[in-house]
């Protein structure tokens, strides 16, 4: 099982869900966070004074899957939050060593 | 023989099966009467069993059960009663009633106490009191029950303050705690404002004050009126209906009227969308309706029955006011008398703007008063005099909404301005909107006037606002489309609008300026969170939209405003961030020199109109406002039709002659260090490039124009145009570079130049001027290659050249180019780049 999470534009979420709808993933943890990368902060000056803007708005997706399904979905992912420019965002995989659902106490893939 | 809990099987089954079947309420007194047989009958039987060791006592239903109000999932709250300890005996009688109906899985909360641990429970626990407040003797030895009853009443009487006090404050506490807030998307059908609890606080009181034994009761002695009481009890009905749908749907005891629920409850109850509404909705208006209705009639009774526990309010005392016809009755604002409402109507504006005025509360009677009369009241379209005060209320910035909100619930606001009925406690079904349409409007304007006092950047841009006036209206009505359109609720509000402040006789231009405001109050929230604030595009779109910073200022406010009015989700500070970038990027532009006329955006809109009729909105949209702004409409034509020549070509153009110069339209793919490339191979080849204009399509098209002189030979010039059309194919591909060729060029043209002095090598770098761009400018001598080589420097540094003009001043020229960084903002640190671009120049002239 692996984890993949993907750090994209807001604006991008949609289409990145519906993409995923679309190959059958119904699951996902989704967040709004805030981080810099390349896309460093920047300032906005109003009135004269200045507002430095350091953490950018992003959504972070997070989808537990098989081993076996993790290259479609980063493919999917990676499609439909690509805009070309700095700051389409990250896609992280990470090994996942167990899963549980709560209410059936069923495992692993049976928890998917 | 059927046993005792064999018959209420069968008669529970029977009544629920009916109730699901049908829409009525779930007969509340049937069922508990169910289990009355039960426990009378199995008292019998046990009194046959157990005749030899009987102990005398009582079986006492409590609670809900007491009040006969049992709801499908409800405990049995039953007390057996003993005159002093129990024996063995007496506990096995006692499993003879509970076990039958634990078996059939039925929840029975039963206590086992004597009379003297009775006595000390109801003191030492509120809830055991109030459980015995509701009592009612089911069976046994009834002179054990009337001992209870009588040390009870004693109690009561001895400690009424205080047991009164202990109610009215679990009461307030618990509407603090289950306030407005999340209640109102899944309310609680208890514990709520609203709720159950606040009709058992109702009834506890009146019990304890008035030895009141039922709710009629509370109509009989004049404590409700007919009206009111029947408006309470259809509401009680409704909540205690839906209570019942819930319970049976999920089969456990909750009170929590979950989201996802929402919308089977509404079938079960048969509600049936219309028009405008789904079933869900009109059935959460209706839920909300009733619970505002018990909470009303709460705060009412409270109010009507003069807590003598509760006068220790410290506020500061108003005896009297001026305004005829109005006084101060115990500390509330009321009317001398009735008979004055119907000789001057007027007086019903007139209480609302006393109290705001002396900042004193509106007393329950006025409140009912008011209801009963506002029909009297001309409506804001028939008397302009009373359409002033209301606005005066409306403006008053010390007013944070309390005036407004009592002007809702007394229905002043859906009589006076008749198009709020159509919102009135409207329900938007989904997880974001806390409140109805018409609350929600009111806050909105709350939230807007609490920016007064704002420290952040909000409160700038609030006080800088001079005419509130029309903010204030906006945020009123900005969701009164939401009553007459399902879908567009915005264009549909502005259309209405339009009509309301028309017939108030507003000016012209505020009646603009709100609709405007009311059409658009989406635009912000929907491009922060649809579109990428970080692109310049998104930003061009919006100032398009809004056309210049006051707009802009009204609808940042409009739209933060109206998204905090909405509730916590819909307003989080990830939000607010997107949405602060986006309002200081499109606030810029407007300070923009290019952009700063206020024409400008009207203009751009009109081409843009244009031109989205002929090619589609989809092309259009991808020009920048630079594009649109600089380019003639017919020109623009023109580069569609060429880039529609383009397909898999490396690139096309087309060349216009006049007497002195050429005109170069040159469209291709956005190779990197294009305009390196294409400079190179014109100098190359003898053409001087007098101007540059590069534009860039938001789908990689580079369409630049560059004004050049004609090739030398003007005999052979086709042939020419041919030979560098086929170098700038070899130097696209990558076949061959011109560059390094272009450096020779140059060190001859300066061998010839006399006098070269380093004072007239500049380079200005202005970050001010332009929102998207830095502006760089490059004094130099006239030489060839010179704009090659500055070109291709820039392209080193990562810099995006977006635009360039070139003028010659005799031997001198000047170079603007107007660039970003790769990541398409401004460059931060403009002194290396000064260092850089200065130190180039001068050794090209070295």
């Amino acid at each position: 099982m692996k984890k993949i999470e993907a750090i994209i534009k807001p604006f991008k979420f949609d289409e990145v869900k519906d993409a995923l709808a679309e190959i059958g993933i119904q699951g996902m943890t989704v967040t709004e966070v805030k981080g810099y990368g390349r896309q460093k902060g920047h300032k906005e000056v109003y009135r004269d004074a200045e507002y430095i803007i350091d953490l950018i708005p992003k959504i972070k997706i997070e989808v537990v899957t098989s081993a076996k399904a993790t290259d479609k979905i980063v493919k999917v992912i990676q499609k439909a939050a690509y805009s070309g420019k700095i700051g389409d965002g990250k896609i992280f995989i990470s090994p996942i060593e167990e899963a549980i659902r709560i209410r059936t106490g069923e495992k692993n893939s049976n928890a998917l | 023989m059927q046993t005792p809990i064999d018959i209420l099987k069968i008669k529970r089954k029977k009544i629920i099966q009916n109730f699901t079947n049908t829409t009525k309420g779930f007969p509340l007194k049937d069922y508990s009467f169910c289990f009355d047989n039960y426990f009378i009958s199995t008292f019998e039987n046990s009194l046959k069993k157990f005749s030899d060791n009987f102990v005398p006592f009582s079986i006492i239903a409590l609670g809900g059960y007491g009040r006969e109000e049992m709801c499908i999932k409800s405990d049995i709250d039953i007390l057996f009663l003993f005159e002093k300890e129990m024996t063995q005996s007496a506990k096995d009688i006692i499993y003879e009633f509970v076990y039958p109906l634990w078996n059939i899985k039925i929840d029975v909360g039963y206590s086992v106490r004597t009379l003297s641990e009775q006595k000390n429970e109801i003191k030492n626990n509120i809830e055991s009191f109030t459980a015995f407040l509701d009592a009612r003797f089911l069976c046994g030895f009834s002179p054990l029950y009337m001992n209870a009853k009588k040390k009870f009443n004693d109690y009561v009487n001895s400690k009424k303050d205080k047991i009164v006090k202990e109610l009215y404050t679990l009461n307030k506490e618990r509407h603090k705690k289950f306030g407005d807030l999340v209640n109102q998307i899944e309310p609680n059908l208890k514990n709520g404002q609203g709720g159950l609890r606040d009709y058992h606080t109702i009834l506890w009181l009146s019990k304890i004050l008035f030895d009141l034994k039922t709710k009629e009761e509370l109509k009989t002695f004049g404590y409700f009126s007919e009206k009111d009481y029947e408006e309470f009890t259809e509401s009680l009905e409704l909540i205690f209906n839906v209570r019942n749908r819930l319970q049976t749907l999920i089969s456990i005891k909750s009170d929590i009227l979950y989201f996802e629920h929402q919308k089977k409850v509404a079938e079960k109850l048969g509600f049936k969308k219309n028009e405008l509404k789904t079933d869900v909705e009109i059935f959460l208006s209706s839920l909300h309706r009733s619970m505002e209705s018990i909470k009303e009639n709460y705060l009412n009774f409270l109010e009507h029955i003069k807590l003598p526990a509760l006068s220790d309010k410290k506020r500061k005392v108003i005896k009297s006011v001026e305004k005829e016809g109005l006084c101060v009755r115990d500390g509330k604002l009321e009317f001398k008398s009735s008979k004055i409402i119907p000789k001057n109507p007027a007086i019903l504006m007139d209480i609302f703007q006393e109290s705001l005025k002396k900042k004193i509360n509106i007393g329950g009677e006025a409140k009912k008063l008011i209801k009963e009369f506002i029909k009297l009241l001309p409506t804001c379209y028939e008397n302009l005099d009373l359409l002033k005060s209301f606005e005066k209320i409306l403006i008053n910035e010390n007013e944070d909404t309390l005036t407004l909100f009592s002007m809702l619930s007394t229905n002043f606001i859906p009589h006076f301005i008749p198009e709020f009925k159509n919102i009135e406690g409207s329900i938007q079904y989904n997880q974001y909107h806390l409140y109805p349409v018409d609350k929600h409007s009111i806050k909105t304007l709350g939230v807007v006037k609490s920016f007064k006092n704002n420290k952040e950047i909000l409160g700038e841009v609030y006080n800088k606002i001079k005419d509130k006036k029309s903010l204030f209206w906006a945020a009123l009505l900005h969701d009164i489309g939401k009553g007459f359109s399902k879908t567009a609720h915005a264009e549909e509000g502005a259309k209405i609008a339009k009509i309301m402040l028309l017939k108030m006789r507003m000016p012209v231009k505020r009646v603009n300026i709100i609709t405007f405001l009311i059409k658009n109050h989406l635009l912000l929230v929907e491009s922060a969170t649809r579109r990428d604030v970080f692109d310049k595009e998104t930003i061009s779109f919006v100032a398009s939209r809004v056309k210049n910073s006051d707009n802009l200022s009204f609808l940042y406010l409009l739209t933060i405003a109206d998204s905090k009015a909405t509730g916590p989700k819909a307003f989080t500070s990830w939000k607010k961030e997107l949405l602060q970038v986006l309002f200081l990027k499109v606030n810029e532009l407007f300070y923009d020199t290019d952009f700063s006329d206020k024409k400008t955006f009207t203009l751009i809109e009109k081409k843009r109109d244009e031109l989205s009729k002929i090619y589609g909105v989809d092309l259009i949209d991808k020009m920048s406002l630079r594009y649109l702004l600089k380019t003639q409409t017919e020109n623009i034509k023109k580069h569609i039709d060429l880039f529609n020549t383009l397909n898999d070509k490396i690139f096309v153009w087309d060349i216009k002659k006049t007497k002195t110069t050429r005109e170069i339209t040159f469209c291709s793919k956005n190779y990197k260090g294009l305009l390196s490339k294409v400079t190179s191979v014109l100098t190359y080849n003898n053409i001087d490039i007098l101007n540059a204009t590069i534009h860039t399509w938001t789908n990689d098209i580079a369409m630049n124009v560059f004004t050049v002189s004609p090739p030398p030979d003007e005999i052979f010039e086709d042939e020419k145009w041919e030979k560098i059309k086929k170098n700038i194919d070899e130097v696209l591909s990558g076949k061959k570079e011109f560059i390094s060729k272009i450096e020779q060029i140059a060190s001859k043209e300066i061998a010839g130049l006399s006098n070269i002095s380093k004072k007239n090598l500049k380079v200005r770098i202005d970050n001010k001027s332009s929102s998207f761009f830095t502006i760089i400018n490059i004094f130099a001598y006239d030489i060839k290659g010179l704009l090659s080589m500055l070109v291709t420097t820039l392209y080193e540094e990562n810099l995006d050249i977006k635009f360039s003009i070139i003028a010659s001043i005799g031997e001198k020229i000047v170079d603007s180019f107007y660039v970003t960084n790769a990541e398409g903002q401004k460059i931060e640190n403009i002194d290396s780049l000064k260092n850089i671009l200065l130190k180039k120049l001068e050794n090209i002239f070295s």
